[in-house]
């Protein structure tokens, strides 16, 4: 199985890295951008540097979603999975157009309701994680399986 | 010495550098301070004040461990870090209302973990509070609950079984 790791910089990224025990005994890519914390991924794995985009750049989301269409077709993952935020969007959709699986984390920062990313995702991906038990109350959909520590 | 971490995500963050000054002008903090501002302009000039764009997960955990307090912004990797190293901290959620945050999860999310005795600041008042009587270490654990990363290792793994 190869994987496509989708996270943008920050708690998310930090939230990938503590799935380390299960990427790690895949083959496996990276999307994310440049950041303080991101930047010296690309000594160890193969990253695709996308555009940065965060919360409501609808721009930034369209130049994205072309990207994951190409990064897709090379890459050609039998899964995507991502902790979030916005660059999941661009990434599942471009996904989801090509049967491919996808997986979404929504960060335990999340206690009561989804984010943004979280709520467009919910009906496209085949596995929605949350980390507050609370939170299947109201997303049925969502599967709460632990915490990411 | 005192840590102050905003995190590093776009959003300014100038409510909390403001009451920083205060803090110092006023005398209330009277240590060294590490600001790591991320993407907010520290725009502060005083005699205790170290200012960094950015620190390592290293280096923060290093300067946490040497810290009195740790005032940190409610992102959920700092709180966990700070929570599991069993630092002296206060968290300080970034609100939309001012433009720090897409949304106000940073607030729902400190409120969240408030059951577990870690302590957060809306107002300058109650920081100055914190900063004169400062919080105990954490204990205990923030997050008692299964593990997501053994139950992805082990349905992944079964799947690949079933081909």
């Amino acid at each position: 199985m190869k994987l496509l790791l989708v996270c943008n910089p920050g708690g998310h990224f930090s939230t990938m890295m503590g799935l380390k025990s299960f990427w790690s005994t895949y083959e496996r890519e990276w999307v994310t951008y440049r950041h303080y914390d991101t930047q010296k991924l690309s000594e160890k794995e193969r990253v695709y540097w996308v555009a940065m985009q965060e919360a409501r750049m609808l721009v930034k989301a369209s130049i994205n979603f072309f990207k994951a269409l190409v990064i897709l077709r090379q890459s050609k993952p039998d899964l995507v999975l991502s902790t979030g935020a916005s660059i999941a969007v661009p990434f599942i959709v471009a996904s989801k157009l090509y049967g491919i699986k996808t997986v979404f984390i929504e960060s335990i920062s999340r206690s009561g309701n989804l984010s943004l990313t979280g709520r467009i995702v919910y009906n496209l991906v085949d596995e929605f994680y949350v980390q507050w038990p609370e939170c299947v109350e109201r997303y049925p959909k969502a599967q709460y399986k632990g915490v990411v520590v | 010495m005192i840590v102050y971490t905003l995190g590093t995500i776009f959003f300014p963050f100038d409510r909390a550098v403001d009451w920083l000054q205060i803090l110092l002008e006023q005398e209330i903090i009277v240590e060294p301070v590490l600001l790591q501002h991320g993407a907010t302009s520290a725009r502060l000039n005083h005699p205790l004040l170290t200012s960094v764009p950015s620190l390592s997960r290293h280096e923060m955990y290093a300067a946490a461990q040497q810290a009195s307090l740790v005032i940190s912004h409610a992102g959920q990797g700092s709180t966990r870090m700070l929570a599991e190293m069993g630092a002296c901290f206060v968290l300080l959620p970034r609100l939309k209302r001012y433009g720090e945050h897409v949304d106000d999860h940073q607030l729902l999310f400190a409120r969240a973990v408030e059951k577990h005795g870690i302590q957060h600041c809306i107002e300058l008042q109650q920081l100055l509070e914190y900063v004169k009587e400062r919080p105990s270490p954490f204990q205990g654990k923030l997050f008692n609950a299964p593990s997501l990363v053994m139950h992805l290792i082990e349905r992944y793994r079964s799947l690949e079984l079933q081909k």
